[in-house]
């Protein structure tokens, strides 16, 4: 009965009207206005700015008084020899953080979610947390220390071994994913599995009981009915993931880079912030910046098309 | 019903908090801003006003030079200075300064907001610095007020107007460029009244670049002095390295460490100026006559694979280049680099114990090793914004600062209080004298607030000009000729003198900032030939070295080097002096 009533409701609410729904939920619709005022102010309206990728900047006539260049910048950034290696290593270090490191917070979820242990979990919980607290110039300078040739902990490891201590891990082009890698998935695993340890949490538990009746291991619960279960909100991670792809994260890569890695370490973001904010070409910083939320733009969308088309999981 | 009321009740009050909140938040900002444009104005100056006054009123000054946003007084205007300063001109100030990635990125971003205060300060030693082609597109815009026509009415500023007062750079490329038709926008500080750029003073020469534990120096029985070439340096490395020298926790010294403030591919200039083509940023011109870049000579294999082979050998620290400024400050304080690529003689570690001695300097690829240098030269710069109000007040004010009451003022303090006139020329007092040896900041900054030859508020110390410390003040800084801090700083500049040798001109890169150049120069900024070189020092093949070589090769060519080459060739013909190039 109580069932039946609140569906009838749902329908009489979606046929109402907007102007109905704001006159009875009025209170609720007020309390979203500051929440709109922020996204127009600080998201909407700094985007007229991209404005700036088709002009010659003046400080003194500022954004919009500046003259038009149209796309000049376009076609240096495109035509210049550094395009192909920042598009390359700007698109493996996406690739790297949006795709690679994707399964792991949620095998970490899984693995919480089976610990009955409450004391373990909370402390394996806190302690997978910790790191995404620490600020990315901490985190790079210890792993400066602990890989120093010679003198850091890895090194020292493995000369007691008998191999060669004096590697110089950040100087040396062929490390430099396997440690950005590392570095990012042991920052953010334990943050980005709260997410899905809230979508697990949402699991009908009657759906265990179940199947442990029918006599399912924990692997094929997992396997059959976590995952499922939460397929909606790992498809749109993934989704709103894929719009990252060409943006590496500037902080990381930036400090994690020295002369020796240069060739794979020099990316879009990094790009942006050298010719933008260090040699005052503000144009071209923002035509490359434009470029990037663009095809950003265009892989969210055809990722949402198709996730709807096969997996009837999408953001709209 | 009850419910619903108390919910709207509580929501409405949610809304006014943040809206009353908001409101307040925006008032407190105009508030803030309506201060400081009210203090910019004049106000009538009092009737007893001295000769040297200028106007009641407030300067806001945006420096961009960290030493003095690392120096500012807790209460400026109320330090013994300020307060001199203000009874004798009337002026206060209001510096600021914003801490970032650089200063002149912090510069790049205010000035891109289309803002400038009253004044703004930034360094600009010449116009290659980072900081120039900022400012001169600043001053093109008219961000900047034009003080030409104040110049000649001023005491010192006057000067610049001097046919051979400025040096070359500074008239032609920053103060009176020709595009500027006469307007003077950008004005350098720290210009000797006179050359003295070929005079060696020991009692103010900074002797820089590699210096060398003493007690290796003894148990190797050498004379520093006498290491000269490429081959020495490397000998005396190997020497040490067979040394079993031991640093302060027991570890086998490095025998070449990185430079004292962090590793960095700037010391190339001390460890292999052999192969070094030129001082010109990379270029040079060959005796027939050919421009060049250092990356189609040889010399781009030969210092690759010289500091190749120290690497290989373990004669050099291998963090050398990246070592962060705390841990390269660690290693050479615990004697971990028996030779430290780079510090000079004002440095702490240096000047307070007997501990490390000049070595060297190695010869050039002409093999002199005479520090070259380009003549006279500035250091910082002001520019006075076009909305100032009385920007002749402004230039009056700098100008005051620049007068040799000025000067020892900022320099020294107040008489009486930091200094006495003995033999008319000041003399810091006993009290000033102590706090200067012991480095007290709570004195030398808050309380007097003189620049104290850098050690005090360095603003005061930064912005002045036609200088000529020694026959002002009878020594080259506050209390250099009674302090016994910096004696040995001035014993080694007399034990190792240095030779000196004038290149006239400016590095050819000065000149990618001509507008017919402004698409290679988009280019060429993209570019860094010394991380070149670190990437292929540290290559794992000879192979590696030669891709990584011939790229860069490339790269320039396609950043349009031919088209830069052609430009400052033709400036090279008509100028000799134009640019710093010199064979053997």
């Amino acid at each position: 009965m109580a069932a039946g009533t609140v569906i009838k409701e749902q329908q009489v609410h979606t046929k109402r009207s907007l102007g109905k729904r704001l006159l009875k939920f009025w209170p609720l619709y007020l309390m979203l206005v500051p929440c709109i005022i922020y996204y127009i102010l600080i998201c909407y309206i700094p985007m007229g700015g991209v404005v700036l990728a088709f002009k010659d900047y003046s400080f003194r006539k500022g954004i919009w008084g500046s003259p038009w260049v149209g796309f000049r910048y376009f076609k240096t950034f495109f035509t210049s020899f550094d395009f192909l290696r920042l598009l390359r290593n700007t698109l493996t270090v996406g690739f790297i953080k949006c795709i690679l490191e994707f399964p792991f917070a949620i095998i970490l979820a899984l693995l919480l979610n089976e610990v009955r242990n409450m004391k373990f979990k909370k402390i394996s919980q806190t302690i997978t947390y910790l790191p995404h607290f620490l600020s990315t110039v901490i985190i790079v300078t210890m792993l400066q220390r602990i890989l120093a040739p010679n003198t850091g902990v890895v090194n020292q490891i493995i000369g007691k071994l008998g191999g060669d201590s004096g590697t110089f891990f950040l100087m040396d082009a062929k490390y430099f994913f396997r440690l950005l890698f590392s570095m990012d998935l042991w920052r953010n695993i334990g943050w980005d599995s709260i997410i899905y340890l809230a979508a697990i949490s949402g699991v009908d538990l009657s759906l265990y009981e179940a199947a442990s009746i029918d006599g399912c291991s924990k692997l094929k619960k997992m396997w059959h009915i976590t995952l499922p279960g939460i397929r909606g909100t790992i498809g749109l991670l993934f989704i709103m993931g894929v719009g990252g792809l060409l943006s590496s994260g500037f902080e990381q890569i930036y400090l994690l880079r020295t002369p020796g890695n240069m060739s794979v370490a020099d990316t879009l973001d990094t790009f942006v912030v050298r010719i933008g904010l260090m040699n005052g070409q503000f144009g071209y910083a923002t035509a490359v910046g434009l470029v990037q939320g663009v095809v950003g733009l265009v892989l969210v969308v055809v990722c949402n098309k198709l996730s709807k088309k096969f997996t009837e999981v999408s953001l709209w | 019903m009850k419910k619903t009321f108390l919910k709207r009740f509580l929501t409405l009050g949610l809304i006014a908090a943040l809206v009353v909140s908001s409101a307040a938040a925006c008032s407190k900002s105009d508030k803030n801003t309506s201060d400081n444009n009210g203090s910019s104005g004049t106000t009538d100056a009092p009737a007893d006003k001295p000769d040297t006054w200028i106007a009641d009123r407030t300067i806001t000054i945006q420096a961009y030079v960290d030493d003095i946003g690392n120096s500012l007084p807790k209460d400026l205007n109320n330090t013994e200075v300020m307060k001199e300063i203000t009874k004798r001109t009337g002026i206060k100030l209001n510096i600021q300064y914003t801490p970032g990635d650089s200063d002149s990125s912090v510069m790049a971003a205010q000035l891109a907001s289309g803002t400038v205060p009253d004044v703004i300060v930034s360094y600009l030693n010449d116009s290659t610095r980072p900081e120039f082609p900022i400012l001169l597109k600043a001053a093109r815009e008219g961000m900047f007020a034009d003080v030409s026509g104040y110049l000649k009415d001023t005491k010192v500023y006057s000067r610049y107007l001097e046919d051979d007062y400025l040096p070359n750079d500074t008239k032609k490329n920053i103060t009176f460029r020709d595009e500027f038709d006469g307007a003077a926008y950008i004005l350098q500080f720290s210009i000797d009244s006179e050359d003295r750029s070929l005079q060696y003073n020991p009692e103010d020469a900074y002797v820089g670049g590699l210096y060398i534990q003493k007690s290796i120096v003894d148990a190797l029985g050498i004379d520093p002095y006498k290491v000269n070439t490429q081959e020495q340096f490397y000998d005396l490395l190997v020497k040490i390295k067979n040394g079993g020298f031991k640093d302060d926790n027991g570890n086998a010294v490095y025998p070449l460490g990185p430079k004292y403030w962090g590793g960095s591919s700037d010391t190339l200039e001390y460890i292999t100026p052999g192969y070094n083509w030129g001082v010109s940023d990379g270029y040079n011109i060959t005796d027939d006559g050919t421009i060049k870049h250092e990356i189609d000579t040889d010399y781009v294999y030969e210092k690759i694979n010289y500091v190749r082979k120290l690497l290989a050998e373990g004669l050099m620290n291998p963090e050398f280049f990246t070592m962060d400024s705390t841990r390269a400050e660690e290693v050479s304080k615990s004697h971990n680099s028996a030779i430290m690529a780079d510090v000079h003689n004002y440095q702490e570690i240096i000047y307070g114990s007997d501990d490390w001695t000049p070595l060297g300097p190695l010869n050039d690829f002409t093999g002199n090793n005479s520090k070259v240098v380009h003549g006279k030269s500035g250091y910082g710069a002001f520019a006075i914004s076009a909305d100032a109000k009385n920007p002749e007040e402004i230039l009056k004010f700098f100008d005051y600062l620049s007068t040799p009451e000025g000067q020892m003022l900022s320099e020294y303090g107040v008489e009486g209080v930091s200094y006495n006139m003995v033999d008319g020329k000041p003399v810091l007092t006993d009290e000033a004298l102590a706090k200067l040896n012991e480095g007290d900041k709570d004195y030398l900054v808050n309380k007097i607030g003189a620049g104290f030859g850098g050690a005090g508020f360095a603003f005061f110390d930064y912005v002045l000009t036609n200088l000529d410390r020694l026959n002002n003040f009878g020594e080259s800084r506050p209390g250099a000729g009674s302090s016994t801090t910096f004696a040995r700083s001035v014993e080694i500049a007399k034990d190792y003198p240095r030779t000196l040798k004038l290149v006239p001109g400016l590095d050819a890169t000065a000149y990618l900032s001509a507008d017919s150049l402004a698409d290679v120069k988009a280019q060429m900024s993209l570019l860094n030939y010394k991380d070149m070189l670190v990437q292929a020092i540290y290559a794992n093949s000879d192979e590696e070295v030669k891709k990584i070589v011939e790229s860069f090769r490339e790269q320039l060519k396609q950043a349009g080097n031919d088209t830069f080459i052609e430009y400052i060739g033709k400036l090279y013909k008509d100028d000799k002096e134009s640019i710093d190039f010199y064979t053997k």
